[in-house]
Order: structure tokens, then C-alpha cells, then sequence
């Protein structure tokens, strides 16, 4: 049964409700009297947490699948590695080892077919996707991104505004989305309703039209990645901001005008924006950080990804960066609410470090705590901010 | 009790704790008849695994305040419909002061800096505001005094920060009372930017963020229900950078009801059209027109009201535009200028006119009692 399938949160309710019936059932059984009732009293205990697991996970698509879950979807190490980058015809430029430079980004060949046993999001897939849909409106694309650095597929969500079906030479501006820990990309789709804000925001001219992708953030979950290129470990940074827009330029016709291109984010998911804005600004103008933070935050779940490297460590933490290196012109959108006091206290300690003309932006609501109705809320003012910045 | 408190995480505890014991130590007393005794005694587990349930999801949430507040776990929202755009100040002091609740002594040595959301009744927009009062505020022979307001205006982009830190405005009043030449008055700083990211002039735009209207009715009043201030226009004087001395310039002349005086430190005359505005006036000729306080004077009865205007030599735009502006005026408009020899448009030349400016304020603004303990500013 799946993850987030219906059938096993009623399985689960059901066995909440039942193993209670039991236990009370087998409660003066003779032999083992108090083991019995431990074991049993333990079990319905686990049972009322998993079904109240199941359903707060089926609301927020935090594991999107069993193996998100227990760890067994996740690219651990590289996939393909080499071999994926010669289908490119990268090899030599020893590109999987080092992180790219923007030169080497802009060698990367722009319309190269995917080698064999790579998933292909062909044009005819698309066409044949939107008119299972009846050719109208805006498009959203469940599908998955294969990063020719990285080597690593993962599924991701790619939102096509109605626009792109109606102007076929056209290019449209690109909006990463990433979402927070544990997330997957139904999170940004279905409790974000990033479709509805994305659409909203198109027809009243406040965003021109524009692609939105959203990826998988942790390559290897529950690891969490916090987007950055671990030491020994996961190259989610490379796969987020090299991997992906070379993706979504390979397969949709993306701009490769540079202004074209921002990175939003909610909760840690602010965090990898802004993070990723700063390592890779040839690709990225803009940054939104929603609730988000602004230097690295280890814990159980990420492990230590930096291996006690402390120019990783530096180099990764937005604070220091900020501190000590020259900015390219760009814009920053952070956001707090009143009622989650750690995110402004971030942004306090973060924006008084920016120089003017980063033209950052910070927007504030009054009340409201660390969830998805506060993001929903900033998500109108953000596109906005966005757009008026694509302009 | 509130979502987050201590009290409330001690209750589910509890309430846990005691459900859990109770069930086994009352398990006997569940007894009856055969189904009754089952579905008491599945009751009583299931009652005991939900408050444990419960006072997990109440530690979690209280350590990453996923729901702030009852009515946001409920889904009432987040109670604001618009998202303010402002500048997060760092926290504690702001200009040497403390932001918010001073002791009663403090306020009475040197006045009390508070930061609040102000909300506009008629024209549902809201931003957040520095209001700052003078120590004459707290005194106790100045009780029943209620005080004029200045209203000062950032420009775009700016925020009411800025305005604290960088233009010297309250330790320049403060001095200037001291000095005798000028009047404590309560002041107000926000940015008029409350339909970011555009920037609407100050317009009431049509079908769109009335701004006009939160700056003459809607910010006077929610201030006056709030603070011992005066009722009255002679008490009212609306001020500004940049853009914010245009929009000063040209609410006060728009509405000379809610304010007798204005001031535009560096600003211009003339309604502006460009990226970040849009369409301002829904491309109508005559909205424009009365927009623009240059067209205004030179079409409409000029309105009763003083100004002053500043600039610098060295900003040559500015200098232009003031000085057609200023020949367009005529009374009962009453216009003052303020020419800094030199210096651009930054804070350090409009922090050096500061003691000029407020000097100007205090003999145009008239506390409403007529019983003033101050020695009356002399006249310049």
C-alpha cells in the first residue's frame, strides 16, 4: 500500500481502534499477565501514533513514498557518475568531481538527447499531457530530472503556464522551488497550491508568465540535505543548481538570460535559496526566503555534511558569506510572521549585513506561526516581488 | 492559555499522566455487563493513546511554533489580509533607544520609541510605524495636554528605520525644545509603500490600495483614538523624504482638513509614471491631473495650508523642479524654502536641515490645549 494512499490510513485507524479492543479482550488471560498487558498497552500506543503519523504525512507530503521514508529511494552515492556525463559528451572535463564554474556551465551543450536508460520528457510527452487535460490552462508535469553533473534522477513537479502552449518560440523565465524538511515536491504542489498563487498571479499581470520547477531537495531522504555539497557525500547544491536548470533548459524552453532566473523557498527551503544564490550567481538573480534561515543548521537529520571542513562550512553559511565576499547585483525577498520569532530573529541578524544595492526586500505579517497559511500568504506579495524584478 | 505557554504543555502532561494511571488503576471498577464493560474499557485505553498523542504534537509544536496562536490552529489565518513591507529593524536598540515599553523614569528623561502595526478602517491597509513621544509626553503637569503629531514619510525605497537612525529627528527635536525654539511633538514614521512593491504615489489608486485615504483619515484617526494627540488640523503636519515629501505635499494640499502643515525634504513636485507605479490614475488625464500638485496650483484654488521645502544646489533636478513649483504658489499657501549649499541626496545633508525643519514645525503646530508650559518658539 502506498505511503500516502488512502487504504492504509484506513488500515491504520482501523488497527488503532481494533488492538485496543483486543488488548482489553486478552487483558485477564492467565500466564504472562503483565508482559501481555505491556506488549499490548505498547502496541496500541504505536498504532494511534501511526495513524496519526500517516495522516499529518498525507496532508503535508513531507515522504512522498515508503522509500523517501526508509531511506531506500535515495541516490546514496552518484548514479551513473562518468558514464552519465559521456552521454554528454562532458568527459575529460573531470565535471562530476569539480563543482562547475559558470564558463564550464555555459559550455554545456543545449539540446544533447539523453543517453539510453535516461528518462526522456519529450515534446510529444508534453503535447500528449496537455491534451489529456483538454488543451487548456496551465500544465503541471509529475516527472523527474536527470542532472548530467550529479549523475542523481529525481522526481520533480514542473509547472507550464497556459502561455507556453499558445507561443511556441517563446522563452519563459524560471522559478525554482524548494521546498522545506522532510518535503517532496507535492508538498510545494498540494499544500502550498502553488498552481492556484502561480496562475493567479499570471492573470493579474503581476508575474509574466513563467516555468516553475519544483525538484527534490534531499537526494538521499530522510537524509537532510539542506541543499548543500556534502563533504564525501550527496552533491545536492551541484544537483539543485547546476543539474536542474540545465534540465529544465535541455527539456523546456527556458531563458538563458540570467535575470530570468530565481530561487524560492520556504523554511529550510529558504535557507537553500539564498544559499544557492550566493554559490551560484551567474545562474541565479534573485532569492525568496519564506521563514527561512541563514546559516546552516545541523542536526540528527542532516548529520554534519561538512565533515568538519571549516571552509565548507564558511562557504555554505549565507552570514559569513555575505561578510566577506563581493556580491553580484541581485535582489533578496525574505519574509517572517510575528508569530514564529526564530525566523525574524534570523532575518534581524541576517539583513542588517546586506549592502543596499542588493536591493533586499523583507515582508512581514503580524501573526503567524512556521506553517503552510503563512507561506500561502506571502505567495501573492513574493510572485509579485518576482515579477516586478523579471521586468 | 495560550497554544505556546508552559501552563498549557504542564495541563496535557497532566491530563495524560492522569488518564493513562487512571485507566489501570480503575480497570476493575470498568466492569458490567459484557459489551458495556468492553467499550468502557477500550474507551478508557483509546482516551489515554489520543493524550499522549496529543501532548507530543504539543511539545513539537512548541518547539518549532508550527501554530502560534488557538485561532491559527483552527484555520483562522493569519489575520492579515496584506502583507507588510518593511524593514525588520534589528532588535533593541533602534537610534539609541529602546523599541517598545520604557519604565515610567526613562520615558520621563527621554521620551519612549514604540513600533506598531497601524491599521487603516477605511481603506484596509495597514503598515507598521515608529510612533515616538516626547518626555514632555510623560510628565505629569503636561496631563491633560494633548500633543501635535508630524507624520514623516520615507522615500522609495526607504524604511521608518532609516528615518530613526540616520536623520537625527528625535535627538534634534529634543535638543531644539530644549533650546526653546522648538515644540515636543509626537511623531509618526512609516514608509507609504503599503501596497508593495508598487509604488502608488500616495494616490487612492483606482480599483487599487487607497493610499490617499489610509495617510488624511485613516492614520489620523486610528492615532488619535490611540494617544493623547490633537484633534484638530493646526496640531497635524505631514512630512517627508524624497518621494515621501512629494506625497506629503501633496495629501496636505489634497487634504487640507487633516493637516495644516507639510514638508518635502529633497522632493519633487510633479505625479510620476513609471515601472513601479503602473498604471496609476487607470490612464485617465483629469486622476493625474489632481494628482499632480503643479497642475493643482495652477488650476484649482490654492489651499490653505504652510510648506517648506528643502533641496541642495548640487541636486540639480530637484532645484528645478522646487523652484517651479514654488512659483506657482500663492496664498493662502503658504511656502517656506530651505536651500543647503551643497551635499547630494543622502541622509547626511537632510539630517543637517533637521533642526531648521523642526524649528519651522513647532511655530506652525499649536498643541490643543491652550494652556502650553513651554515658552512659545520664537518666529523665524
Amino acid at each position: 500500500m502506498a505511503l500516502t494512499g488512502a487504504p492504509l490510513l484506513v488500515t491504520a485507524i482501523t488497527l488503532a481502534i481494533g488492538l485496543p479492543i483486543v488488548t482489553v479482550l486478552v487483558w485477564d488471560r492467565p500466564r504472562h499477565k503483565v508482559l501481555r498487558r505491556i506488549a499490548a498497552l505498547f502496541a496500541c500506543e504505536l498504532m494511534v501514533f501511526a495513524a496519526a503519523g500517516l495522516a499529518v504525512n498525507r496532508s503535508q507530503y513531507f515522504y512522498a513514498s515508503w522509500g523517501d521514508l526508509l531511506g531506500t529511494s535515495g541516490v546514496g552515492r552518484p548514479v551513473g557518475g562518468p558514464a552519465a556525463a559521456a552521454h554528454y559528451g562532458l568527459t575529460g572535463q573531470g565535471a562530476r568531481q569539480d563543482r562547475p564554474t559558470p564558463s564550464s556551465l555555459l559550455a554545456y551543450p543545449p539540446a544533447v538527447k539523453p543517453g539510453p536508460g535516461v528518462p526522456d520528457i519529450t515534446q510529444s510527452a508534453i503535447r500528449a499531457a496537455y491534451a489529456k487535460q483538454g488543451n487548456r490552462g496551465s500544465l503541471v508535469l509529475y516527472t523527474s530530472l536527470f542532472g548530467p553533473f550529479t549523475g542523481y534522477r529525481l522526481p520533480a513537479a514542473v509547472y507550464l503556464p497556459a502561455a507556453y502552449f499558445r507561443d511556441h518560440s517563446k522563452k519563459f523565465p524560471v522559478l525554482e522551488m524548494l521546498g522545506g524538511y522532510p518535503a517532496s515536491p507535492q508538498s510545494w504542489m498540494h499544500v502550498l497550491k502553488l498552481r492556484t498563487f502561480l496562475d493567479g498571479a499570471i492573470t493579474r499581470g503581476t508575474l509574466p508568465p513563467a516555468i516553475a520547477v519544483v525538484p527534490t531537495v534531499d537526494p538521499s531522504p530522510p537524509r537532510d540535505s539542506e541543499c548543500v555539497d556534502a563533504v564525501g557525500g550527496d552533491q545536492a547544491g551541484t544537483y539543485l543548481g547546476v543539474d536542474v536548470p540545465a534540465a529544465v533548459e535541455r527539456d523546456f524552453r527556458a531563458t538563458e538570460v540570467r535575470r530570468g532566473w530565481s530561487l524560492t523557498g520556504y523554511s529550510t527551503g529558504g535557507y537553500c535559496a539564498v544559499n544557492l544564490w550566493l554559490h551560484y550567481p551567474a545562474q541565479f538573480s534573485a532569492a525568496v526566503s519564506l521563514s527561512g534561515y541563514f546559516q546552516p543548521e545541523l542536526d540528527r537529520a542532516t548529520g554534519d555534511p561538512f565533515a568538519g571542513n571549516r571552509q565548507a562550512g564558511q562557504s555554505n553559511d549565507p552570514r559569513w558569506e555575505v561578510d566577506h565576499r563581493a556580491l553580484l547585483p541581485g535582489g533578496l525577498y525574505l519574509a517572517a510572521s510575528g508569530g514564529d520569532p526564530a525566523s525574524v530573529a534570523a532575518i534581524r541578524d541576517f539583513a542588517p549585513r546586506l549592502p543596499p544595492e542588493l536591493h533586499a526586500t523583507e515582508a512581514w505579517l503580524p501573526r503567524g506561526g512556521h506553517n503552510g497559511a503563512v507561506w500561502r500568504a506571502f505567495l501573492p506579495d513574493a510572485l509579485a516581488w518576482l515579477g516586478h524584478r523579471m521586468r | 492559555m495560550s497554544l505556546l505557554s508552559t501552563p498549557f504543555l504542564a495541563l496535557v502532561v497532566s491530563v495524560t499522566i492522569a488518564t493513562c494511571i487512571g485507566t489501570v488503576a480503575l480497570w476493575n471498577r470498568l466492569s458490567g455487563r459484557g459489551a458495556a464493560k468492553l467499550a468502557s474499557r477500550v474507551a478508557a485505553i483509546i482516551t489515554c493513546q489520543v493524550a499522549a498523542v496529543v501532548t507530543i504534537a504539543a511539545l513539537v509544536n512548541h518547539s518549532f511554533v508550527f501554530f502560534s496562536s488557538w485561532s491559527e490552529l483552527a484555520g483562522g489565518g493569519t489575520g492579515a489580509a496584506t502583507v507588510g513591507v518593511q524593514a525588520l529593524d534589528p532588535g533593541g536598540k533602534v537610534g539609541g533607544f529602546d523599541v517598545g515599553n520604557v519604565s515610567a523614569a526613562t520615558a520621563r528623561r527621554q521620551g519612549q520609541l514604540i513600533f506598531r502595526w497601524v491599521a487603516g478602517r477605511r481603506s484596509h491597509l495597514g503598515t507598521w510605524a515608529y510612533v515616538y513621544f516626547p518626555p514632555q509626553y510623560f510628565a505629569p503637569a503636561n496631563s491633560h495636554e494633548r500633543f501635535p503629531v508630524a507624520v514623516w514619510l520615507t522615500g522609495y525605497p526607504g524604511t521608518p528605520g532609516e528615518i530613526v537612525r540616520y536623520l537625527g529627528l528625535i535627538q534634534t527635536m529634543n535638543q531644539r525644545v530644549g533650546h526653546g525654539t522648538a515644540r515636543p511633538t509626537v511623531l509618526v514614521v512609516l514608509h507609504p509603500t503599503l501596497a508593495p512593491p508598487r509604488d502608488t504615489e500616495c494616490a487612492d489608486v483606482p480599483h487599487g490600495p487607497q493610499v490617499e485615504t489610509y495617510l488624511a483619515a485613516d492614520l489620523p484617526a486610528e492615532v488619535r483614538a490611540s494617544y493623547r494627540v490633537s484633534r484638530d488640523r493646526t496640531g497635524w503636519a505631514l512630512a517627508g523624504l524624497s518621494t515621501g515629501g512629494f506625497c506629503a505635499v501633496k495629501v496636505a494640499m489634497r487634504h487640507p482638513d487633516a493637516y495644516s502643515a507639510a514638508v518635502s525634504v529633497s522632493g519633487y513636485y510633479h505625479a510620476v509614471l513609471d515601472t513601479t507605479t503602473g498604471s496609476l490614475y487607470g490612464g485617465r488625464a483629469t486622476l493625474r491631473n489632481d494628482n499632480d500638485p503643479e497642475w493643482l496650483l495652477s488650476h484649482r484654488p490654492a489651499p490653505p495650508i504652510s510648506v517648506l521645502v528643502t533641496y541642495s544646489t548640487d541636486e540639480a533636478a530637484t532645484a528645478a523642479d522646487t523652484a517651479r513649483f514654488l512659483s506657482l504658489a500663492r496664498p493662502p499657501m503658504a511656502t517656506y524654502r530651505l536651500i543647503v549649499p551643497h551635499g547630494g541626496h543622502n541622509f547626511g545633508v537632510f539630517a543637517s536641515e533637521m533642526p531648521a525643519v523642526v524649528d519651522w514645525l513647532a511655530a506652525r503646530l499649536v498643541p490643543e490645549s491652550s494652556m502650553s508650559v513651554q515658552a512659545l518658539p520664537r518666529r523665524r
